[in-house]
């Protein structure tokens, strides 16, 4: 049970590090000056102080919605599979539960965007609208085959099945999802090729479109959410297709997995640099490739039998 | 006469759920109706036709509570006697009586000679009965018309938006229902149910869902995008029937047992969200004197309670946890994803397809509500209406509320609710197998598990120390304007229902076909200069575009090929003889023989050629 | 033997259908009579069966000269224009007649079982049934129709042949008498046509 506690605290704090390392790592290979990976922590220490402004136009959404964005994600941290073998795990929840908690963090983002009567409120909502539509298909056709993989829906059994037991004749539906998954990485937490987190420019915003009106500690929250929830889909990968260094002694293993999550972000940060924001419209190509690849895992799977 | 069996009683439950508040609810929109009497008359017949049509035991019962119920809820969107009302009742009655045929067809060729004959003699000649898949045709047609499965749920988005809101709820809460539960009556009568069927059922109700959805989202019409959810859950409904279907099929009756109490399950909720959601829209519909969605906005200040209400269906019937509306597709995603245990490995690779088809609904009835609650109730008002709007009265207020107390009761006592359910299906028992304890529900296979009471505490118990900690920071508040690059915001700057569907309408474009009608007036010599512009979108469905309009089509030009030969061309007489002398020699062989689909197909090419020959002849 | 003759009942029937002119049409009518009246007295000697051998003699009689005779003059004397060109054109006849040949014996497959000898005849008895209908489609002139109607009673003569082994003498009779009213009745009709022209 202490473990448990301290792998969660560890995902907690590392989180906004993650955030921090990938813009830094950006400005590095940028030659810029790079910030302190470290920055997110100061943010939120400065923005937690700060007073908070209301739109007139805002009704009490804006002011439950800060905190419902964040609950679910939290919620999920708790639900995520454990870092190394015998680990204490949740497991009367399963990876539907966190696709429908993490839905509703978005569901009540996209009502703050258009709550505030603002017209950039309304793009952010209606973008991420179309794309959080098109990201659910290809997440729950993945989180199918990983499933089938790992003979488990439940997230911390499958994990500790693909670490103690890899399904070595399944290593192509396995990369397939890998990819699959690692598209909708990206997507739902609006990187790149889908959104740009930096520009405040109206015809990229998506994410931060959104939360244009929002300021002070709310903001601290939302800032919040967004990089626990990067922790959340890295920790996933990290554990579902990264499968190695569980079954080490736990401070190996631990370390292993903090690597794995560094390992990520500096990918992430890579493709960042090297490719340029999509157009709206061509979003749904990218979405696609991942739904595709969720299906190929699919057949794969259910070709090369069991 | 009557009987309770269990399946009765079940949907009894779920008539009297829907109803009772739905009466306080009725008796606060009142006073905005014009002929009480009639309405009031229609309104109870209403009820109780359906609660008719759910106990009746015999042939002449059944189908005299469900001309009833027909025809007072025909009357019923005829209490506001608008053109457009007009229309669509017209629509309705006639869409209605289509089904009705093939009902009535059904019990014709199973009733033997009594009209008085009861459902269990039904059994026996069911299942003795040559081409069961014709019983299996009808009754799909006869009774998922009424209940508005692609291809035949044109008539649902006009039909249940006409009638007044109570009595909308009523009809997408209740009466669909209704026609889900003789479904399922009928189809239980058959001790064995080909491969075909429930294929047939799961992609209809794959259909149905993404269809339902897509026009949801491209309406303005606040009531005929819930009507068109409507169209969207019966299709998740039918999704877990037919993968049921298919397990019982397969010999995995533990698993269609699962599918089963998933699809009932989401019956139940279907009733009480979509009850909810058309009470409040009714409400708002009630002080705004408009349906349509770019008038609203702001509405939240005005009306809390209804606005909360709808907030509540909102979030359960886009399947986020942890509602009734998420325990229900918990299931029958869980339900698909058993699938990988069949043998046959094109069925197991066609399942994918409707787990796809299912999510992509999810995600889109998200983006839908958030369009509808957004658009309606945040923002600034769109309309002098909706500015003056008030909280609607205390009766229609309690009506919301007690349907709420409903949505929210089927979350929170949902291991009793599905043994309820379980118990009332001729299925196989597995409440014990769902729930080792109480508080969660595990699946069949795979490790699936759920617990909604332990979800909302975490996310109550997460919340409250976050606000705690919010609230220990002492933060300064301060109300000031939106920024808007230095403008002043206001109404024509807001986003729009329009708008906001704009990608979705823009990805989906080939299934939409929108007509686009833009409206411009230039200042003098300024391309980009204007006083005023206008930008109108109207998608009109597929279906009725292409099969309504193509079967009205072929109509006439029957009627009119038919006019002409009675009237013009007396040559054509012969050449119709001597193909009904063909077609009689071939039905003829087609009685003696077994049907064998080699022969009918060469039968129908010759037919074809004489057609085209003598009939038709060339194009002059 | 008859198979021979029915073989050449259905031929001039065939040919019928491609006829363009209206005296070529009666002839080949004609000749159609004969086979069948041949048919029928052949038939009656097989079967030792002195009613049918008087039907096929009496056949010969009206079909072959009576009503082809009368029908010339008529069609003579109101003047009938002699081009009978069918509105079907030939290609689709072409495609037509040999289906209506096949698919009757397709058809009737079924029935055969229950006339276990003369199968074929009776096959061969309803596509030219069809083959007459055929030819009153095809033609808009009144006159070839007439001989449309004809061939259908000829064929259905056949049938009666081949499947019954003939019908009462009574009825026959009647049927022949019926006939010559009918090319009473149409020379009234033409007459009254030509008035009205």
């Amino acid at each position: 049970m202490i473990n448990y506690i301290l792998s969660i605290l560890l995902i907690f704090l590392i989180s906004p590090f993650l955030t921090g390392l990938i813009k830094s790592f950006k400005m590095y290979m940028l030659f810029k000056k790079p910030l302190s990976p470290f920055q997110p922590y100061i943010d939120f220490m400065k923005l937690i102080k700060k007073e908070v402004i209301y739109s007139k136009e805002a009704s009490i959404i804006s002011r439950i919605s800060p905190f419902l964005i964040l609950a679910p994600i939290i919620v999920v941290v708790f639900l995520l599979p454990p870092i190394y073998k015998g680990s204490y795990y949740i497991s009367f929840m399963d990876a539907f539960t966190i696709t429908g908690l993490l839905s509703l963090s978005t569901f009540f983002l996209m009502l703050l965007g258009l709550d505030s009567a603002s017209s950039f409120g309304g793009i952010g909502s209606s973008r991420e609208a179309f794309i959080s539509a098109l990201v659910e298909p290809a997440m729950i056709l993945t989180i199918f085959a990983v499933s089938l993989m790992a003979k488990s829906i439940g997230l911390g059994s499958a994990a500790i099945n693909l670490a103690t037991h890899f399904p070595t004749h399944h290593a192509a539906s396995f990369i397939l999802a890998g990819i699959a998954f690692f598209i909708l990485l990206i997507a739902e937490n609006g990187r790149i090729p889908v959104d740009n987190p930096e520009t405040h420019l109206e015809l990229t915003m998506v994410h931060e479109a959104m939360i244009l009106d929002t300021t002070g500690a709310n903001l601290a929250l939302i800032e919040t959410a967004g990089a626990l929830k990067f922790g959340v889909f890295a920790t996933l990968f990290a554990t579902l297709f990264l499968p190695f260094g569980a079954n080490l002694c736990w401070c190996l293993a631990v370390t292993v997995f903090i690597l794995k999550l560094i390992l990520i972000s500096l990918v992430v940060g890579w493709i960042e640099i090297n490719t340029a924001k999509l157009r709206l419209f061509k979003v749904p190509n990218l979405l696609g490739i991942a739904m595709i690849f969720g299906f190929l895992s699919l057949v794969t799977f259910y070709i090369v039998g069991v | 006469m009557f009987s309770f069996n269990p399946l009765s009683v079940l949907f009894l439950f779920l008539i009297l759920l829907g109803v009772i508040p739905n009466l306080f609810y009725m008796s606060g929109y009142l006073n905005h109706i014009k002929r009480k009497t009639h309405f009031l008359i229609n309104y109870f017949t209403f009820i109780i036709s359906m609660i008719g049509v759910v106990l009746s035991n015999e042939v002449l019962v059944f189908l005299f509570f469900w001309e009833l119920m027909s025809l007072t809820s025909w009357q019923l969107i005829l209490t506001e006697a608008k053109e457009e009302n007009v229309k669509a009742a017209r629509f309705y009655f006639f869409m209605t009586h289509f089904g009705f045929v093939f009902i009535l067809l059904f019990f014709l060729l199973l009733s033997g000679d009594s009209l008085f004959s009861d459902f269990e003699s039904f059994k026996q000649t069911a299942n003795n009965f040559k081409y069961p898949s014709l019983l299996f045709f009808l009754i799909t047609i006869g009774f998922l018309s009424k209940a508005g499965v692609v291809p035949l749920h044109v008539w649902l988005p006009y039909a249940h938006p006409a009638a007044p809101s109570p009595v909308s709820a009523l009809m997408s809460g209740v009466m669909l229902k209704v026609a889900i539960y003789a479904f399922l009556k009928f189809l239980f009568i058959f001790n064995h149910w080909p491969i075909e069927w429930g294929v047939i059922i799961l992609v209809l109700g794959a259909l149905s869902a993404l269809v339902g959805v897509l026009y949801a989202l491209s309406e303005h019409d606040i009531k005929a995008l819930l009507a068109n959810h409507s169209v969207e859950n019966i299709g998740i409904i039918l999704i877990a029937f037919g993968v049921a279907m298919i397990f019982m099929t397969l010999n995995m009756p533990t698993l269609s047992a699962f599918a089963f109490i998933a699809g009932v399950y989401h019956t139940f909720n279907h009733m009480s969200f979509k009850a909810l959601l058309f009470m409040s829209a009714g409400s708002v519909l009630y002080e705004t004197h408009t349906k349509n969605i770019e008038k609203y906005g702001g509405l939240i200040k005005n009306m809390p309670i209804t606005a909360f209400m709808f907030l509540i269906a909102a979030i359960s019937i886009s399947a986020l946890p942890p509602t009734n509306g998420f325990l229900s597709e918990w299931m029958i995603f869980q339900s698909m994803l058993s699938s990988s245990g069949i043998d046959n490995l094109a069925l197991k690779l066609s399942f994918p397809f409707a787990i796809f088809a299912l999510a992509l609904t999810g995600g889109l009835a998200i983006a839908c509500f958030v369009k509808a609650f957004g658009i309606t109730f945040l923002g600034l008002h769109r309309s002098t209406n909706a500015k003056h709007a008030k909280e609607v009265n205390r009766l229609m207020q309690i009506g919301q509320i007690l349907m709420s107390v409903v949505v929210i009761s089927l979350m929170l006592f949902f291991p009793f609710i599905i043994k309820l359910i379980n118990s009332s299906l001729p299925i196989e028992n597995i409440y014990s197998k769902l729930f080792p304890t109480i508080w969660t529900m595990h699946s069949i296979s795979n490790n699936g598990a759920v617990s909604p009471i332990y979800l909302l505490g975490a996310l109550i118990i997460v919340s409250a120390l976050i606000l705690i900690y919010y609230k220990s920071l002492k933060i300064k508040e301060r109300i000031y304007h939106t920024w808007a690059c230095g403008y002043n915001t206001n109404v024509k700057s807001q986003y729009s229902a329009t708008g906001f569907a704009g990608p979705i309408r823009r990805f989906f474009a080939w299934l939409y076909k929108p007509e686009i009608h833009t409206q411009t007036q230039t200042l003098a010599g300024h391309k980009t200069k204007f006083s005023t512009s206008m930008y109108e979108v109207h998608v009109k469905p597929l279906f009725e575009k292409s099969l309504y309009d193509g079967v009205k089509k072929l109509i006439n030009l029957i009627t009119l090929f038919v006019y002409r030969l009675s009237h013009f061309e007396k040559e054509r007489y012969i050449v119709l003889i001597f193909n009904l002398i063909i077609l009689v020699l071939f039905s003829f062989r087609v009685f003696y023989h077994e049907i064998s689909w080699g022969n009918i197909l060469l039968e129908m090419v010759v037919m074809a050629i004489f057609i085209k020959i003598l009939i038709i002849g060339d194009k002059k | 033997m008859i198979d021979v003759l029915i073989g050449f009942f259905l031929a001039t029937l065939i040919t019928q259908a491609f006829t363009t002119r209206l005296f070529r049409l009666i002839l080949w009518y004609a000749l159609n009579s004969l086979f069948l009246g041949l048919i029928a007295f052949y038939e009656g000697i097989n079967i030792n069966d002195d009613e049918m051998k008087i039907m096929g003699i009496v056949t010969i009689a009206v079909k072959f000269f009576a009503i082809p005779y009368i029908l010339k003059y008529f069609f003579a004397k109101f003047n009938i224009p002699r081009s009978i060109k069918p509105i079907t054109s030939i290609q689709y006849l072409v495609i037509i007649i040999p289906i209506i040949l096949v698919f009757t014996f397709y058809l009737i497959t079924p029935l055969l079982n229950n006339f276990a000898h003369h199968s074929n005849y009776i096959a061969i008895a309803i596509s030219s049934l069809m083959l007459s209908l055929l030819l009153m489609i095809e033609h808009k002139n009144i006159a070839a129709k007439i001989i449309g109607f004809l061939d259908i009673e000829n064929s259905l003569f056949l049938l009666g042949i081949s499947a019954t082994d003939g019908m009462p003498m009574l009825i026959e009779i009647g049927i022949f008498v019926d006939l010559l009213m009918l090319i009473v009745i149409i020379n009234i009709l033409f007459k009254h046509q030509g008035e009205a022209q």
